[in-house]
């Protein structure tokens, strides 16, 4: 409860929610709020600038951009949501084995993470594409294996910490077996740190999978993408600004509502290093 | 030094494990590599042709040998879409990427470790919420993005930037700003909290106490002692930096590395492909290394201990 | 009118004209927060004269820490100093802001309770010693490596030449509290504030520092101000002692008065916790209660909770400073009737 009113007390977190929420209600409510299939391509209104039918205008297919816009935050819900799934679920369950068992099993585990973690997400997203070939689906298997470090050494450190408590000493004595520690004890109480990185790496993986988008390696070019629609405007940027404006809106500020959301969770919940 | 010796002996390993990665990128992608070298709609012989002058009959670990012999001695293969030596275009790709990589690395460090000093020392005034403002909003706007706006306002509507290029000193201005915004974000905000941390350590109380003038202070006793995280942070940032010039220069049609390596991929140049993510990679990894170097000199502690 | 002519002929005349190496005059320091405000000092007066040392005694919260803090004028945030008079030397240190860059660091300097973390870990001892030298005495690098290197002898440190190259996470913590004792000296300081530097060390280490600021009192004709919350520390170094409690000073006298003959029943039960070695002692004697929190303090004496003697009046109402004659204060209603009233 403390933490809740801390949050509500942090004008800046409030602001992510408001923009979090606002990207799901879209991401939900898409057929409803959209009168144009961003599919249906419509030779006779090309490159309308913004307003009346169009409010954000139509690209040079003749589509209508509000409709892509609203329908990406849909495409961005499923990445960030697989990315989550994925390379959360991978880091976690990385972090546990490291922290629990320690000796070499953490050595080796630790080490691979540091040498990932290094590496710059997109570099690696590029490699994962040159092998798997271009696609939304490689470029979220991709970013996801970019997040794995981050989730399996914040679950590790939280691990540690918490294993050395006595109630987890006590667990042991009783005779729980291991497993049963792990997910009954461990995780529960190290779920704060792994909140905060899961709002982070939402907006981190939005970024990197649109930018490959953008590049015109991930998402299918004709799909409501906001880095794909991105790609698309570059082309037109000096005939037809207004493409370029709104999708990129659009990444920005959701971007924007998860990283202040991860800072001000980061501010209530207290916790100093992620 | 044993510290260093480690770090040293971590890096190779990434690196020859990094090498293995790119290497298979030929093997592991579907189709025979024979028939890709090839190239589309080639005869049967020709690629039966190919398959034996290039020795891809021979077992993986031998070509491996074989492949990372041929780079330590320049020689990166033939690019299948110009079907010319790779090296010199790498080359000239390669300088064209580190010189657009330090300008935008210099715009962030000084912007950067400005900003978070300034909002350290003004902590919770409007200085400060300004600098965090710009910094949350620099990590959270996509670079290409970033870019195209530049492009839209400097270039296009007031003329004062080139659009493209690399051919004056006025089109490296916007790359840079773009390629550097991210990373000062990300120092800004690294500063900002070392600094704050730094501060309310007791040494400096007693330079307070020892009635040493305010620039003394903050510059050599406080941000000494930041700088440690700090320089760690840019290091990592210098690397994410040739990163994301993949980004930027698609975005300028910059004739650099990043831009090479998705054109490439666009084209399913896979020697290019392989050359350019290999130069990525080890200069990455170079850059991470001397990251640890600097930390270990900047860290007394650390020194007298190897 | 009068003082600042006064002040002005002082300065003219060159040579100052002072009694005392340091007035404060009821000082006041709060801490102004939201949730209320902390008066950690509350009405500090006190005087010091060249060559004596005065021991602060008190338990952490006491204040005694935040007072010198205010003489120096470094205390942190969001405490404030709001009132009073801090004199050194005869010249006003609160009025002038440019006074206090005059002499801190110089004429007045401090020692902290952690050596290990009050000095830089990035710099050497020699620059860290030789910085404050050049900014005040005016020396070169050169020539301020030989002074730094005169006191790190007179703090009894072996090879100085040596120990000036050396990073601080090289030497111990009583080594590293000698150059702080040494930092704080190599000014010509003429007032030594020593804010529990004995506290972080061990008992030896702990004697050997006591017998060097004994020493380079008597060698330098200082003015100190030793804070501690150990009454044996008091009894072996000050001259003078003031005991503080919530931000007041409960009791003032000569320290062989304090020790032989206390007043104040916070004295009493200060002395009485000194663990005795000579004496069969059942039990280590612990004064009952806690300290109030400075935003909840009792309406009257700020003892009066945790005090045996404690009446209705203790509760209610205020006590003051009360002159019990040679010079022993005491804070305390029990001796309102036999004082002569206000020092």
């Amino acid at each position: 409860m403390k933490t809740l009113r801390k949050l509500f007390s942090n004008k800046l977190a409030v602001l992510g929610g408001i923009f979090i929420l606002l990207f799901l209600l879209c991401a939900i409510f898409a057929p409803w709020i959209t009168t144009y299939d961003y599919s249906v391509q419509d030779l006779m209104n090309t490159k309308v600038p913004p307003g009346g039918d169009h409010i954000f205008g139509t690209d040079a297919l003749g589509r209508d951009v509000f409709s892509g816009v609203v329908y990406g935050a849909r495409t961005s819900l499923l990445i960030g949501f697989c990315v989550l799934v994925l390379g959360g679920g991978i880091g976690i369950l990385i972090g546990i084995l490291a922290g629990y068992f320690g000796g070499w099993v953490e050595t080796v585990l630790m080490r691979i993470m540091d040498s990932l973690m290094a590496f710059p997400a997109i570099l690696l997203a590029l490699i994962f594409v040159s092998i798997l070939g271009s696609g939304l689906k490689s470029a979220i298997i991709a970013v996801s294996l970019a997040q794995v470090p981050r989730f399996a050494l914040i679950v590790r450190s939280s691990v540690i910490q918490i294993k050395s408590n006595e109630y987890v000493a006590a667990a042991e004595v009783l005779g729980q077996s291991q497993f049963k520690i792990l997910f009954l004890h461990i995780l529960p109480n190290g779920i704060a740190p792994i909140i905060i990185q899961a709002s982070l790496s939402f907006g981190q993986s939005l970024l990197i999978v649109s930018g490959l988008g953008f590049l015109g390696v991930g998402a299918d070019p004709l799909s409501a993408e906001w880095g794909a629609m991105l790609s698309d405007a570059r082309t037109y940027l000096m005939t037809v600004p207004h493409l370029a404006v709104y999708p990129g809106l659009a990444i920005a500020i959701t971007v924007l509502g998860f990283n202040l959301l991860g800072d001000g969770l980061r501010d209530a919940l207290d916790i100093k290093n992620y | 030094m044993k510290y260093v010796l480690k770090r040293l002996c971590s890096a190779v390993i990434v690196l020859f494990v990094m090498s293995v990665v790119i290497f298979l990128i030929i093997h592991w992608i579907p189709g025979d590599p024979a028939e890709i070298y090839a190239g589309t709609g080639a005869s049967a012989s020709t690629v039966e042709t190919v398959r034996k002058t290039m020795g891809l009959d021979r077992p993986l670990v031998v070509q491996y040998v074989d492949w990372l012999k041929g780079v330590f001695q320049g020689d990166f293969g033939i690019s299948l879409s110009t079907k010319e030596e790779i090296l010199p275009t790498l080359a000239t790709k390669f300088i064209n990427t580190l010189q657009l990589s330090v300008y935008g690395a210099a715009f962030a460090i000084i912007c950067g470790i400005g900003l978070g000093v300034l909002s350290a020392l003004y902590h919770n005034t409007i200085i400060d919420v300004f600098s965090m403002l710009v910094a949350i909003i620099g990590i959270s706007m996509p670079v290409y993005w970033v870019g195209m706006l530049l492009v839209m306002v400097f270039s296009i509507q007031l003329g004062i930037f080139p659009v493209t290029g690399n051919e004056t000193w006025l089109s490296y201005v916007l790359p840079s700003i773009c390629i550097g915004l991210n990373s000062l974000a990300v120092i800004t905000r690294m500063t900002r909290s070392s600094m704050l941390e730094v501060l309310n350590e007791d040494y400096i109380v007693t330079a307070v106490a020892k009635g040493l003038r305010k620039p003394s202070i903050y510059f050599v006793h406080a941000l000494k002692n930041a700088m440690i995280p700090i320089i760690t942070t840019i290091g990592m940032q210098f690397g994410y930096l040739m990163g994301g010039s993949v980004l930027t220069e698609t975005v300028f049609v910059y004739p650099g590395l990043g831009k090479y390596l998705v054109d490439s991929i666009q084209a399913r140049d896979y020697p290019a492909i392989q050359a350019s993510l290999l130069v990525l990679v080890t200069v990455f990894i170079i850059v991470n290394f001397l990251v640890d170097l600097a930390y270990f000199m900047l860290n007394p502690r650390l020194r007298s201990e190897g | 009118m009068t003082k600042l002519t006064d002040m002005k002929r002082e300065k003219d005349s060159g040579q100052a004209q002072w009694e005392y190496l340091l007035e404060v005059e009821d000082l006041k320091t709060y801490f102004i927060t939201k949730a209320g405000t902390g008066k950690a000092v509350d009405g500090v007066s006190f005087r010091l004269k060249k060559g004596e040392i005065l021991g602060l005694i008190g338990e952490s919260g006491s204040g005694k820490s935040v007072a010198v803090k205010s003489i120096m004028q470094i205390v942190p945030k969001p405490g404030r100093i709001v009132g009073g008079k801090v004199r050194f030397k005869g010249e006003d240190l609160l009025g002038d802001a440019k006074a206090i860059q005059r002499v801190r660091g110089k004429d007045m300097t401090m020692i902290f309770q952690e050596p290990m973390t009050s000095l830089n870990p990035v710099l050497t001892i020699g620059r860290q010693m030789t910085e404050g030298i050049m900014l005040h005495l005016h020396l070169k690098q050169k020539q301020a490596e030989d002074v730094a290197c005169k006191y790190l002898e007179m703090v009894k440190i072996p090879n100085p030449q040596e120990i000036l190259k050396r990073y601080p996470h090289h030497l111990s913590g009583g080594m590293r509290q000698r150059v702080m004792i040494a930092m704080a000296l190599e000014t010509n300081s003429s007032l030594l504030i020593a804010d529990e530097p004995t506290t972080a060390l061990d008992v030896t280490i702990q004697q050997q520092i006591l017998a060097l600021i004994r020493e380079l009192r008597d060698r330098l004709n200082m003015g100190v101000i030793f804070i501690t919350h150990d009454m044996g520390v008091i009894n072996e170094i000050s001259d003078h002692t003031a005991v503080m409690y919530c931000g007041k000073i409960q009791e003032y006298a000569s320290t062989r008065e304090v020790m032989k003959n206390p007043l104040h029943p916070y004295t009493q039960a200060l002395i009485q916790a000194i663990p005795r070695i000579d004496t069969e002692q059942e039990e280590l004697h612990t004064i009952p209660g806690s300290v109030p929190s400075l935003l909840n303090l009792p309406a009257g004496c700020s003892f009066s909770n945790r005090c045996q003697y404690a009446c209705e009046q203790c509760k209610n109402e205020t006590p003051e400073l009360y002159d019990t004659g040679d010079g022993h204060f005491v804070r305390c209603w029990r001796y309102a009737d036999t004082s002569t009233k206000e020092g």
